[in-house]
């Protein structure tokens, strides 16, 4: 195979696609652990709900209008399930020990399999984007796909959103003071309850996002949330836990990786990710951007 | 309670015993099915006990523990199925491969400490995970190995169980020696304090390093039995979702006893096989159980790392029990 | 706490000992077990096969049964695994005590299923998942095939595009059974008949892959000529979706499994002119070897799933009605009988007369229906195939002397 720029270009929007969806994903799980310092598994359910959720929207509305009202309802409707999952059982274990947690999730992840297969069927799902996304675009002599494109800005659109909310409002002041010393700010009468609820229902919001937007790419099925925990999991380690430019950098890198990995070693292109993640964690367990875990 | 603790000794022998009888006794009353099924449970037990020598009395969280499991599956079925190695050759090999692996993962495993520990030992697993599933020519890819022989010997579903029963009762016996070993002890004291350990000079991160070998040994025979018995190896066995199985198993059978692991094995099965019949959403209603189990407990009384002590196994003779 | 979790222990065993009390006596049906895919992306299929399988019990117990006994088809999930997929089998043979068993769609769960399909001497007909290995190397007494092989499959295939002028292939199959060795008899075929032939690249996405970005990259650098693949179901749906987007099928021929179901999936979404292939569209069947049973098949099984019946379907019932009428020549139920009565058995195929199972291998003489994706005005929702064709299976298959030659091999 030829390495000319137009290989390149490819090859580096190809990365920047997988990486947006890493994103979009891995900000919500990191986010989570950084302020709740809980680690969900049932991130990737959230993400399969949200995909289930926009093939649902979309098939019932027909015409193009259903992906853009999908767009908004199904990460609305995750993030009430979020904030289900929020109060009725990560409350009861935020004082318990990561393993308890673990645990807790994991079984949720089995719950919503079955809940999906159950209201959903076992049957895959095919939804298609609306017209206006699904053309090409040219590059030189490569043609790329206008709805990678819309993806990936997509993903740069809430990147400055969420650097928006954690470091110029006041809520985001509370979540970062949240991340360093969650008891102090309790003790300065903090509504933590809120806070936490919050950005768990942000989270679920993110991850419901990104279902949608990988919906119409003829993705939709049960096993897309273990697909998807593996990896947002390894982008937020490598990141840093509770990191949010780690989120962006370790989805970067990822994303990279997978893409340029195909080219050059398809057969063994997931291992460079989980290796990379293992040497992140020997030789600095808190990630790029992490802190010491106190 | 003076003598208190030897009448535990001895009940405690007589009942292991007892059960031994009972399960050896097994096939002559038991249809064709239930002694396959039986096969399975044993093999499971010996796995989540082997998982529970670093779980619950070591202190120590692990993610990865299917890694090994999965090794001495493949390395009893890559042997015997591609090499025409003997059966028992296979099952030799199998602790010993997945040892190997156990001590090197372990020991990088060893310089980081809870949630960094479980993350690591989860990334050791999936990297393995990944290479056997995409090395295709080496491991038979994504498609594991098929036809796995079996001796002539285990070819009836009762002889499949005895021999999978006599190699697990004998690893048992060999564990709970260990365990109740000086060895073992020390392993207990590092869970329950590990500075106050470290100043009467035992080498914390060797004696866990030597248990997560140890453990990591007979999950390799589970492994080996396991791929002989399905007559197949399968990338899955090395999936994380497995290595939450003997999780699982120790939670629900009580992690701080040493025959809790081997209950929670059959309470699984039991479980799994009872739903079943009824509907297919088995899942779901597993999910369930765990998060009321997990629910229930008083949030961080019930201490999964060192600094929560169990008085019970910390008990020497004529010292009183804590409820 | 420690009592509560022992005390919980010991109420599951003794919830356990409940089980074990013995099944009732055996009923008066028969019981067959379809173990096929219904969760995943191979559910599609799975789907398919077991509505077809019940529309053979259907129309069988409509007129008496099979030897005057009524006909129950058992439902298991193997999930496209094969540690699930052998614990089902096992489970209905071993517990169900069922007369044949009938699936899967992965030749993955073929091989496992297989095994133990061998080990406790029960019938296993293949109706969709067709890796040759499972019948050839090994091949053994009880297990059957009424589906076109991969062998078949892709020396078909590699027949046909020999007629081309492309040199340049790259190969993109899922990487698993399936797609190595279709594509392995696939590649042979089209050297034997094109000597200038070279294959540039291979790549194996993963079966059940969402995302084929890296992939479609890989080949569009590597400029082949044409692209062979047997991506199929939903794997061949998302990747037909995502290639779109780079002209993909502007730049080169493309040749995958687009079946009736893929086609139904994909919709408004299908790329004219690619090259189609399957074991039994029933849109070819029509022309081919029309009759009134096909006719009725198609309306029953609109009216039941509200589709079109694929291949899937097709065979599923196909190899239901080969067991029953195997059972009625043997006149028993007995395994042994049967499995005698299948060797060399006629099929009645919806696909059309002259298809038998050969001894040495037991598989099929069914062949290969290749076409080319193009709307056709009197099916306004998905597209069909035009300028199709049928490669029968006794034209490309190994001859028996091969087979045992490689069956010689794979001994030593």
């Amino acid at each position: 195979m030829t390495w000319d720029i137009g290989t390149i270009i490819l090859l580096i929007m190809s990365g920047l696609h997988h990486a947006s969806i890493l994103f979009i994903v891995a900000a919500g799980l990191t986010l989570v652990f950084g302020v709740l310092r809980v680690i969900n598994m049932a991130h990737g359910s959230l993400y399969m709900i949200g995909a289930f959720v926009a093939a649902s929207v979309i098939q019932q509305t027909g015409g193009a209008g259903g992906f853009w009202l999908a767009l908004l309802a199904a990460p609305v409707a995750v993030g009430l399930v979020g904030a289900v999952i929020e109060f009725g059982v990560l409350r009861r274990i935020y004082q318990a020990e990561h393993v308890v947690q673990l645990l807790a999730t994991y079984a949720l992840i089995l719950i919503f399999d079955d809940l999906v297969k159950m209201i959903w069927g076992a049957e895959y799902k095919s939804v298609s984007a609306p017209a206006a996304l699904a053309g090409s675009i040219r590059i030189g002599d490569q043609s790329v796909p206008v709805y990678n494109l819309f993806v990936i800005t997509w993903a740069l659109i809430l990147a400055a959103a969420l650097w928006l909310l954690i470091y110029r409002t006041g809520l985001g002041r509370l979540i970062r003071a949240a991340v360093e010393d969650a008891e102090m700010l309790e003790a300065l009468g903090v509504n933590i309850p809120r806070i936490f609820s919050s950005v768990f229902i942000i989270g679920a919001f993110l991850a419901g996002l990104g279902g949608v937007l990988v919906a119409p790419r003829g993705s939709i099925g049960l096993g897309m949330d273990l697909d998807i925990l593996i990896e947002a999991f390894v982008v937020a380690v490598i990141g840093g836990l509770g990191s949010f430019p780690g989120a962006l950098l370790g989805a970067g890198i990822i994303g990279m990786m997978y893409s340029f990995g195909t080219q050059i070693a398809p057969q063994m292109a997931m291992a460079f990710v989980f290796l990379a993640m293992v040497i992140v964690l020997i030789i600095r367990p808190w990630g790029l951007f992490g802190e010491p875990e106190r | 309670m003076a003598g208190g603790s030897s009448t535990i000794w001895r009940s405690g022998w007589f009942w292991a015993g007892l059960a031994v009888v009972g399960l050896a006794l097994y096939p002559q009353f038991a249809s064709r099915y239930y002694i396959v099924l039986s096969t399975e449970v044993v093999i499971l037990a010996l796995l989540a006990t082997s998982y529970n020598l670093i779980f619950g009395y070591g202190g120590m969280v692990s993610f990865g523990h299917a890694a090994f499991f999965g090794l001495g599956a493949y390395a009893m079925a890559l042997l015997t199925k591609n090499y025409g190695s003997p059966m028992l050759v296979g099952l030799l090999a199998a602790p010993v491969v997945a040892a190997a692996f156990a001590f090197v993962i372990g020991w990088f495993c060893m310089r980081t400490i809870r949630l960094y520990f479980a993350l690591l030992s989860l990334g050791f697993a999936q990297l393995v995970w990944v290479i056997v599933r995409q090395w295709r020519e080496f491991t038979g890819g994504s498609d594991g190995i098929q036809g796995v022989p079996r001796p002539e010997i285990l070819a009836s579903h009762a002889n499949n169980y005895y021999f999978a029963l006599a190699v697990t009762i004998l690893c048992m016996l060999v564990m709970w020696f260990i365990v109740n070993s000086p060895f073992g002890w020390s392993l207990r004291a590092i869970r329950e304090n590990t500075q106050r350990s470290q100043f009467l000079g035992i080498n914390d991160r060797f004696y866990k390093l030597i248990a997560f070998t140890i453990a990591g040994a007979f999950a390799g025979v589970a492994g080996g039995l396991y791929s002989q018995f399905q007559k197949w190896a399968d990338p899955e066995l090395l999936f994380w979702t497995t290595s939450a199985n003997p999780v699982l198993m120790s939670i629900l059978g009580g992690m701080f006893n040493y025959v809790g692991p081997s209950i929670g094995a059959v309470a699984f099965v039991a479980l799994r096989e009872i739903i079943k019949v009824r509907t297919d959403y088995w899942p779901l209603v597993l999910g369930l159980v765990l998060l009321t189990l997990v629910l229930a407990l008083p949030g961080g009384i019930v201490g999964f790392v060192a600094e929560k002590a169990r008085p019970l196994l910390s008990a020497r003779k004529g010292e009183t029990r804590a409820p | 706490m420690r009592s509560k979790y022992s005390a919980a222990g010991v109420l599951m065993v003794l919830l356990g000992l409940v089980v074990i009390v013995p099944p009732a006596e055996a009923q008066k049906p028969i019981k067959v077990a379809m173990v096929n895919t219904t969760t995943g992306g191979a559910a599609l299929y799975g789907l398919a096969g077991i509505e077809g399988a019940k529309m053979a019990v259907a129309e069988l117990n409509a007129s008496g049964g099979v030897l005057g006994r009524k006909i129950e088809l058992i439902v298991r999930d193997d999930a496209a695994k094969p540690d699930v997929g052998s614990r089902e089998i096992r489970d209905v043979i071993l517990r169900e005590e069922v007369a044949a068993v009938f699936g899967p769609v992965s030749s993955g769960v073929l091989l496992a299923m297989s095994e133990v399909a061998k080990e406790n001497k029960t019938i296993l007909i293949a109706q969709t998942s067709n890796t040759e290995r499972a019948f050839v190397e090994r091949g053994h007494r009880y297990i059957f095939s009424v589906v076109t092989n991969t062998f078949i499959e892709g020396s078909a295939m590699g027949l046909y595009m020999a007629k081309k002028p492309y040199k340049r292939y790259f190969v993109i199959g899922p990487d698993y059974e399936f797609g190595h060795i279709q594509s392995e008899a696939f590649e042979r075929r089209l050297k034997e008949n094109k000597k200038d032939v070279e294959i540039i690249g291979r790549i194996w996405p993963k079966l059940g892959e969402t995302d084929y970005t890296s992939y479609i990259t890989a080949i569009i650098a590597a400029k082949p000529d044409a692209v062979y693949s047997n991506l199929f179901g939903s794997d061949l749906i998302a990747f037909t979706k995502q290639a779109k987007g780079y002209d993909f099928f502007k730049k080169f021929p493309f040749a995958a499994l687009y079946d009736v179901d893929t086609l139904q999936g994909l919709g408004k979404e299908v790329v004219e002119g690619v090259i189609g292939y399957e074991r039994g569209p029933f849109h070819v069947i029509r022309k081919l070897a029309p009759s009134q049973r096909v006719e009725d098949f198609i309306k029953k099984y609109r009216a039941a799933t509200n589709k079109y019946p694929s291949c899937w379907a097709i065979n599923s019932y196909d190899a239901v009605m080969a067991w029953a009428k195997a059972v009625k020549k043997a006149n028993t139920v007995d395994t042994e009988k049967v499995v005698d009565a299948l060797e060399g058995l006629e099929l009645d195929s919806l696909r059309g007369p002259g298809r038998y199972i050969r001894k040495v291998d037991h598989q099929a003489n069914v062949g290969s229906y290749i076409g080319v994706v193009a709307w056709d005005k009197s099916f306004p929702d998905f597209a069909l195939w035009k300028d199709a064709t049928y490669i029968p299976g006794d034209k490309v298959w190994r001859s028996e002397a091969e087979v045992l030659e490689v069956r010689a091999k794979a001994k030593k």
